[in-house]
């Protein structure tokens, strides 16, 4: 009996140290679960199995721990990371993030501050930093959005081909309403990663929204070509194994090819409306073509909306649908 | 087929007394020197912040040639006029600590001084690593010499040709003296080259303790290295700034060339700018036929 729970036991470490592995290479934040799994793992002895993988699990928990507010445990993983490598960057980080965690955010400012100074080139440093500066509220002097603006431009400066830097730029940009500054920032970001449709579906947004509709209406179209290919054998699919199209969407979806839609059928609609200014404006959008995308997107967006396989319960996406479309009918 | 047949007796002593320990201790100075090297490894200098900036306007001007296509044509011109300005006024090379400034262009430049102090750090660390390699090699080497010297221990259990009497018997001056009987001091020579993979299955994939990796870059290979990387260190950037820079200005040229051949009929009457190609132009035509509908 007591040799098959401690066996037990040795399979659940295991688990658990496997299954912690696997989630440090996924990007989902499952902070309770890794807490759990983790205080297992330690609470069992089974610190000794994880060999060099011992201080990415710490990173892993300790991080984990401020999420759910558990300090002791939080404070035990970093503070053995920092008696591990005392000149890291990234365990400083972890240690400011102790400090925000905490609710002390301009003491984790003058933290990073004083760490950056050590290494101006640590770009995780720098980033947090940034993010502090963000959330502090913009009463504080070192604090706001504007702040940050600043702090990202200069980071971007030095740290060119950091994508993440330039979508938070944009971000910070459109939440103040400087659409165009937000665009040049995700135009630079799409110059670094070509092949991401989400950017691009982004900038489409953000053009549209500050107005520039021609430009929109391009970038929109680019998302549907970037995510052409799956549609198609998507939509072949789903009549197949008879799913209804919106949880097929939802699943596995292609993309961002359905707002891409929607977004597209708002600029056509727009855009046929408003023919005589833009089409002297700019020759390179033709109204016949223009037409011809309206019909493939209305045809398409029915598609969504009418498939046979939808239930009932779609009411509202159909009532949706209509909506928009008789806005351009008329 | 007479020298095949001669047999000599070895004593038992002599397999306890030398080979194995001979063994052991190119085992044991492997490990060891694994560990010194970690040790003594100095951590790759960090770079100052300037530095990285003058490193990454490349890489944004880069990005911007290759990518150019996936933003709108305005934008790009802005861009690349905007980097071709930085790039050839020098405001993102880090500023020269010295008054170097008024030599430029000057053969002075071609030849970075080799007793910078930034260079010096790098050949320290060379310097300590080679010392790490030979001292110990010098002094096994010596031991053996000294201790061992004409004394054969092992028989290799295949036959070979003449030629190898060279590399096998060294220390053994018996012209007669069949080809497959090993020397002490061949046996080193042959742990030498032969431990790698037992150093492999100790210390893992990335180990230092591997004598023959340094010795080769010692020879050879390592005087190229070494004359390629003196330059290397310190790549002039203003050079590849402005080298940047021209890149850039053909890439424009590139693209009005392409629009002139691909689709001239249709952009002839508008203006310079326009002609860029991007994934803008045309993509209604690729939708519709992405669907069929054309």
């Amino acid at each position: 009996m007591a040799s098959t729970s401690s066996a037990s036991s040795d399979t659940d470490v295991n688990a658990a140290i496997q299954w912690l592995a696997e989630q440090r290479k996924r990007p989902i934040r499952k902070s309770f679960e890794i807490v759990q799994r983790g205080e297992l793992v330690i609470e069992k002895g089974g610190l000794n199995k994880l060999g060099d993988e011992l201080w990415s699990f710490l990173e892993q928990v300790g991080m984990a721990a401020m999420d759910l507010g558990k300090w002791e445990l939080a404070e035990l993983c970093t503070s053995r990371l920092h008696s591990r490598f005392p000149d890291s960057a990234r365990v400083a980080c972890l240690q400011g993030m102790l400090m925000e965690a905490h609710g002390e955010p301009s003491k984790a400012l003058e933290y990073y501050e004083s760490e950056l100074a050590k290494d101006e080139t640590s770009i995780v440093l720098s980033k947090r930093l940034i993010s502090v500066i963000r959330s502090l509220p913009r009463s504080h002097p070192k604090g706001g959005p504007e702040k940050a603006i600043d702090a990202l431009v200069k980071h971007l400066d030095t740290f060119y081909n950091d994508p993440e830097g330039w979508q938070e730029l944009a971000e910070i940009y459109a939440e103040l309403g400087m659409y165009n500054q937000s665009i040049f920032a995700l135009e630079e970001l799409m110059l670094l990663t070509p092949q991401n449709s989400f950017y691009v579906l982004q900038y489409a947004e953000t053009l549209y929204t500050a107005g520039e509709v021609d430009k929109a209406y391009k970038a929109y179209l680019r998302v549907l070509e970037m995510c052409g290919e799956v549609t198609k054998s998507q939509l072949r699919s789903k009549s197949k194994h008879q799913k209804t199209q919106v949880e097929a969407l939802e699943q596995d979806g292609p993309g961002p090819w359905l707002r891409a839609l929607w977004g597209l059928k708002l600029c056509t609609t727009h855009l046929l409306s408003s023919k005589p200014s833009t089409s002297t404006s700019k020759e390179e959008i033709r109204a016949e073509k223009v037409e011809s995308i309206d019909e493939l997107v209305t045809k398409l967006l029915l598609q969504t909306a009418y498939s046979p396989d939808l239930d009932a319960s779609t009411k509202d996406l159909r009532d949706s649908v209509r909506n928009v479309l008789s806005v351009s009918s008329t | 087929m007479k020298l095949s047949e001669q047999n000599l007796f070895l004593d038992s002593a002599m397999r306890d007394w030398v080979l194995i320990p001979i063994l052991i201790v190119m085992i044991l100075v492997g490990v060891l020197r694994h560990n010194v090297t970690k040790l003594i490894d100095s951590k790759p200098k960090k770079l100052s912040s300037l530095a990285l900036r003058e490193q990454r306007i490349l890489t944004r001007a880069g990005a911007l040639r290759f990518n150019h296509f996936v933003i709108p044509p305005s934008s790009f011109l802005s861009r690349r006029s905007f980097l071709i300005q930085k790039l050839s006024d020098g405001s993102y090379l880090q500023p020269k600590s010295g008054g170097g400034d008024e030599k430029e262009g000057g053969s002075d430049q071609s030849t970075p001084n080799p007793f910078d102090p930034a260079n010096m750090d790098g050949m320290m660390d060379q310097m300590k690593k080679s010392m790490v390699m030979m001292v110990p090699q010098t002094v096994i080497m010596g031991w053996i010499n000294f201790f061992f010297s004409g004394f054969v221990l092992i028989k290799l259990p295949f036959p070979l040709t003449l030629r190898f009497k060279l590399m096998l018997q060294r220390g053994i001056d018996t012209p007669d003296l069949d080809v497959t009987w090993v020397s002490s001091l061949s046996w080193y020579f042959l742990n030498l080259f032969g431990l790698n993979a037992i150093y492999r299955l100790l210390l893992g994939d990335d180990n230092a303790a591997d004598g023959t990796r340094d010795m080769a870059s010692m020879s050879g290979a390592g005087a190229v290295n070494a004359m390629q990387s003196a330059p290397g260190q310190a790549p002039d950037f203003k050079k590849l700034h402005l080298a940047e820079r021209d890149n850039l200005e053909l890439a424009g040229l590139d693209l009005l060339e392409l629009s002139d051949n691909g689709g001239g009929k249709k952009n002839q009457t508008s203006s310079l700018d326009a002609k860029n190609r991007w994934v803008g132009d045309g993509i209604e035509d690729r939708v519709l036929a992405l669907y069929g509908e054309i």
